[in-house]
């Protein structure tokens, strides 16, 4: 085959492929279009509100004893407005609580959750601290439900060092004497 | 037939029973991938992101137009809890990075004019979530004209085409599915920090104080693009709960479920799922 021949070869294919380039372009330009088409159209409608949509309300409430315990009760939640449940009666207090640590003071949120007198369940959030006490406001709420679910708070107010942590502890106690 | 591609430091998985699926389309759909992967990477400095992130003023194509242009309205639809400009938290709170960045920068710090970008403040974007929602839509156009049923999932993010039973996993524990839910045409997508978290540091974080959220354990939403679906499952998440609840009542064809951190369960009247 000639050289002449190689070349018209070569560039008959450079072209092919450069057609199909061309049209793999024009496919990706256009479908990126119309998504960003479907964004704006969607942009003026999702944001519209509705009055008359209802707010969404519990549909259930499940018991999780700290963060590891398995899942427990199921029920039939398959969505029927008939079987809609009002919010539960379980009363939740949120109380944020400073301490002092060594050359530092911490703060901690702890969301106590009463079940008529007694504890149902805790959950801490830090919200000042640093490396040390974070760690052990971790392992304080790794331990304290297990220690404290069902108890008055009375009873409650004798726990010590729960996971190793005796000033966030003691920073529990003193929100339980404030209730 | 399932196709796996590593990206963004998760998985993209195409799943579909449709055997007309071509091996070259997949092979495409990943290409575009990448391709997004580089221009909106946070991680590489050459990316179209780093560079308008280094530069104050920016003339921006349409798809980094309509990007913003979602990220806004969500942010004014969210009471403003969702918010893009949370760059120095993240990278204090999450890479334990320590450049310096400002930490007070808001979503009005963002000038947006016709196609022209200003950051204000030194402010910078961080769009390595958004775009990730935005080509779930995108792939689901590409096999949406060649295939009949499929299943997109990038990592809890998910679009399907036709109809679909999925499960939806317990926050709490992975290998555990708690919840089904059947869509058809729709996507669904997850929020939850429990994933990636280092003790109650995760790359959720709520803008008005600037650590990451923890008072819902997982949001799931559904709507019929992935990028609307996901954004507003940040936003809800990253919000305190009642906004949260009001995100939902208030805004048009978005449904949602929202799992707190006491294990009480909140889901809007179209959100249509059963215990597993």
């Amino acid at each position: 085959m000639s050289s002449k021949k190689y070349f018209i070869i070569l560039i008959t294919l450079l072209l092919l492929a450069s057609c199909g380039k061309q049209e793999q372009e024009e496919i990706t330009t256009e479908v990126k279009k119309e998504v960003q088409n479907d964004i704006q159209q969607e942009i003026t409608t999702t944001g519209s509100t509705k009055e008359d949509r209802p707010t969404p309300i519990p549909i259930s409430t499940k018991t999780k004893d700290g963060i590891s315990t398995k899942f427990v009760e199921p029920t039939n939640t398959e969505f029927d407005s008939s079987e809609k449940k009002e919010p539960t009666s379980l009363k939740v207090n949120k109380i944020n609580k400073t301490y002092k640590t060594p050359g530092w003071n911490d703060e901690v949120a702890f969301t106590i959750t009463m079940n008529g007198n007694t504890i149902e369940k805790v959950v801490t959030e830090s919200v000042k601290w640093n490396d040390i006490s974070r760690k052990l406001q971790q392992s304080f709420w790794d331990a304290i439900n297990a220690q404290i679910k069902g108890k008055t708070l009375e009873e409650a107010k004798w726990i010590k060092a729960v996971g190793g942590a005796s000033l966030t502890t003691k920073a529990f106690v003193d929100v339980l004497e404030t209730m | 037939m399932l196709y796996t591609l590593e990206a963004l430091g998760t998985k993209l998985v195409i799943d579909t029973l449709d055997e007309t699926l071509k091996e070259e389309l997949v092979h495409f759909c990943f290409c575009e991938v990448k391709k997004f992967e580089q221009k909106f990477s946070r991680f590489d400095e050459k990316s179209y992101l780093s560079k308008i992130n280094r530069n104050w003023w920016w003339e921006i194509d349409d798809e980094f137009l309509s990007l913003l242009e979602l990220s806004q309205h969500v942010h004014k639809n969210s009471f403003w809890y969702f918010d893009i400009t949370l760059w120095s938290s993240l990278e204090k709170l999450w890479y334990w990075s320590s450049k310096q960045g400002n930490e007070k920068s808001s979503m009005d710090d963002i000038i947006l004019s016709l196609n022209t970008l200003t950051l204000l403040n030194g402010t910078h974007i961080d769009f390595w979530w958004i775009w990730k929602w935005y080509i779930i839509d995108i792939l689901f156009k590409y096999l949406d004209m060649n295939i009949s049923q499929f299943i997109i999932n990038f990592w809890w993010d998910i679009r399907v085409k036709w109809k679909h039973r999925l499960g939806l996993e317990d926050p709490l524990d992975s290998s555990k599915i708690i919840w089904e839910v059947f869509l058809e045409d729709m996507a669904i997508c997850g929020s939850s920090g429990q994933k990636r978290k280092f003790w109650w540091n995760h790359h959720l974080i709520n803008p008005k104080t600037r650590q990451s959220q923890n008072e819902s354990l997982a949001v799931f939403t559904q709507h019929r693009l992935a990028s609307f679906a996901d954004t507003y499952a940040t936003a809800i998440f990253v919000s305190p709960l009642e906004t949260s609840l009001k995100i939902l009542e208030h805004t048009e064809w978005l449904d949602g479920l929202i799992i707190t951190r006491s294990w009480e369960i909140y889901q809007s009247n179209n959100f249509l799922c059963t215990l597993f």
